[in-house]
């Protein structure tokens, strides 16, 4: 299943490369990419593994604010 | 839903900002306190609360950081402002900490301008939508839209979804996609598209692309993949700048254990940030790419743009391209009374018919205001034309071949007609009615009005060959060739042909860029250094090409190619900024003229200017 998660306004291009690596650690993604100017988070994963919320709270755990 | 407690981290980054200020005003206070000369206790209690505030936040990204291994330039100033409290610099750790948070608070809001561009296009999206069902009208959210629903559009509302007006008539402004203004006229059968808005009249569509498949949807997903596409000189300061600031820690332990000197070795630490050089490039081309979606000019990311800008040879494609890539009726001749008549007669002949001469001659009938009321049994004589009986008249229409055949007589000003229409390297086609001639049609697709000045343009921006590449014959292509002062043209070329051309081309050392209507031409597209597809939405297009100009317009071109090289010009100056502002103050740190807190300003004040430089490319 793939998602697209928007989050806040990303500022440095560390967050981005953090946040790429924190999703791609996860068991059960399959790939992840960060578009770092458009502040937004393009995820594939498993869903049978890990939950969409999930996600999103690896992002709030980093510090991340997640708007959609 | 539930609520969940925020991580820490959270409450950091949500509080940076006002710890800043407060950092800020903490430090000029102990500044002015400290020219007092009493109680100097109280400014140094003062400096090291500002330094807290506004280091505590830098500390946290620091730690954050290392754990995934990576040195940023947080980690650099947080050591720095560690190394300057231990050898009691209190007001260069607070000066320093609170000119990196307020630089980058300038920098996050100076970005978001820079941004914008594309968010302002994505703030275009439609919410709603008047669905039309079992013949009550209702409001709908877009994403409950589906194909095959019928929609109302009322005047001054936006269309929610892609698809084909099947009733009404009306002005539609398509800023949104093309970047032109001026309203386009839709009636039933004319393709619209979401984003764009009706400005009077009303419309009944049927939706064909939905969601993430409207023409919309997926030019905001080009741009925002385009903006963070990397070019390869952009990919190298990546690698660079991850190398680098682990170098920099290096290079300060060997200043200090080399110099013995503290104070010198953490300066080392707060210049050599990387910032503007990391920034530089990729916010001159996110400027860029968003600038040109600003005008219905993609452009496919960094890669797309520094090779289209360094082009040298533009080959066009004829047909849709540099013609309007549907034949029309150029001249009617008549040489009876009745026009209208046998104008109605010749269309009521052709409508069944979906040769493309055909449709140029119903075309025609149409914007003469006549629509063909008689339907007619019509024979067809293939290779030659058509045959059909109205009213107990026999009509005959087609090439001089099938008049020749049939005996009909070319009277001497028909000749001379035919003999420039062939000069002018369009097609004749005749009618007749019961064995006398009595109309003549000349069709040719016509060359595109803005094509002529666009080539000039292009010629005086330094492009030297400018080629044509068409399967049409030898002496249209060469009618077409001289109207547009091209310097090459190549006909009755086949698809592999073309391609074939371009590598041979390439092959002596041109950098190549390729225009077609991206119907047929993706190998070439593909091929060619820079491919770029005009006026066309589709898939194909979108993907095999590097650029993609939405406007059906030549002028597009010129604007990109303007655009590209601008691009490339301040990406070129920022990267010079960048590096020019880390010698310098390295150069003065060892002349001994530059400290901790001037190079912390200097430093941010180079992160601002290449921001702002590029700022002046959406203007």
């Amino acid at each position: 299943m793939k998602k697209t998660i928007q989050m806040e306004e990303l500022v440095c291009p560390m967050c981005a490369q953090k946040i790429e690596t924190a999703l791609r650690k996860a068991d059960g993604v399959i790939d992840a990419a960060v578009l770092y100017n458009a502040s937004k988070a393009k995820v594939e994963f498993d869903e049978s593994k890990i939950t969409p919320e999930d996600l999103t709270s690896i992002i709030t755990n980093l510090g991340y604010e997640v708007i959609g | 839903m539930k609520k969940k407690k925020k991580p820490f981290i959270y409450y950091v980054n949500k509080y940076a900002v006002p710890c800043m200020w407060a950092a800020g005003i903490f430090t000029m206070i102990a500044f002015v306190w400290n020219r007092l000369g009493i109680l100097s206790i109280v400014s140094l209690i003062l400096y090291i609360a500002a330094a807290l505030l506004a280091g505590f936040p830098i500390a946290v990204r620091a730690w954050q950081g290392l754990r995934y291994k990576t040195i940023g330039i947080e980690m650099l100033v947080t050591i720095a402002v560690t190394g300057a409290f231990f050898i009691g610099e209190l007001s260069e750790a607070a000066i320093v900490t609170f000119l990196f948070q307020f630089g980058s608070f300038l920098e996050q809001k100076t970005m978001k301008k820079t941004r914008n561009a594309i968010k302002e296009l994505t703030a275009m999206a439609p919410a709603t939508a008047w669905k039309l069902a079992d013949g009550k009208l209702e409001e709908v959210d877009v994403d409950e839209v589906e194909e095959n629903d019928l929609l109302l559009i009322k005047t001054g509302s936006k269309i929610a979804v892609d698809g084909i007006v099947t009733e009404g008539d009306g002005y539609v402004n398509e800023a949104s996609i093309t970047g032109e203004s001026a309203p386009v006229h839709k009636t039933a059968g004319d393709y619209v598209y979401a984003g764009t808005i009706a400005e009077n009249g009303t419309l009944t569509m049927r939706a064909t692309r939905v969601g993430e498949d409207t023409t919309f949807a997926k030019i905001i997903a080009l741009v925002e993949e385009a903006q963070d596409a990397k070019s390869p000189v952009e990919r190298f300061i990546d690698r660079f700048a991850r190398c680098y600031t682990p170098a920099v820690v290096l290079f300060a332990l060997l200043v200090l254990i080399i110099l013995r000197n503290v104070d010198t070795a953490i300066t080392v630490l707060v210049l050599a940030c990387p910032g503007a050089l990391v920034i530089g490039a990729p916010i001159a081309n996110v400027a860029g790419i968003g600038r040109g979606a600003r005008n219905g000019i993609l452009l496919k990311g960094g890669d797309s743009i520094h090779s289209f800008a360094k082009t040298d040879t533009v080959v066009f494609d004829k047909t849709g391209t540099l013609t309007a890539g549907r034949p029309q009726v150029i001249s009617a001749h008549c040489f009876s009374k009745d026009e209208k008549k046998l104008l109605s007669l010749a269309a009521a002949m052709e409508q069944a018919s979906d040769h493309p001469l055909a449709r140029a001659i119903c075309d025609y009938a149409v914007k003469n205001g006549i629509s063909p009321n008689t339907t007619a049994v019509v024979e067809a004589i293939k290779g030659y034309g058509l045959r059909a009986v109205i009213d107990e008249n026999t009509l005959l229409l087609g090439s001089l071949r099938l008049m020749n055949g049939q005996s009909v007589t070319i009277s001497p000003e028909a000749e001379r007609v035919l003999k420039d229409s062939q000069e002018q390297s369009s097609t004749t086609v005749f009618l007749s009615v019961n064995g006398q001639l009595q109309m003549l049609f000349c069709i040719a697709d016509p060359i595109r009005e803005d094509a002529s000045a666009s080539i000039g343009e292009l010629r005086r921006l330094g492009i030297t060959h400018l080629v044509m590449l068409t399967g049409d014959n030898p002496r249209t292509a060469r009618a077409v060739s001289d109207k547009l002062g091209l310097t090459e043209f190549h006909a009755e070329l086949l698809p592999q042909d073309k391609l074939e051309w371009i590598k041979q081309m390439q092959a002596n050392g041109r950098h190549i860029t390729f225009v077609g209507d991206g119907v047929n031409d993706s190998p070439a597209l593909t091929l060619a250094d820079t491919g770029i597809a005009v006026g066309s939405g589709t898939d194909v297009a979108m993907e095999s090409s590097d650029v993609v100009l939405m406007k059906s317009d030549l002028s597009a071109l010129t604007d990109a190619l303007h655009l590209a090289r601008k691009t490339r010009w301040i990406l070129f100056q920022n990267i010079c900024i960048a590096i020019g502002t880390v010698i310098f103050l390295l150069l003065g740190l060892f002349a001994g003229y530059i400290h901790m807190s001037v190079g912390m300003l200097i430093h941010e004040a180079s992160i601002l200017a290449v921001i702002f430089n590029a700022m002046r490319l959406l203007r």
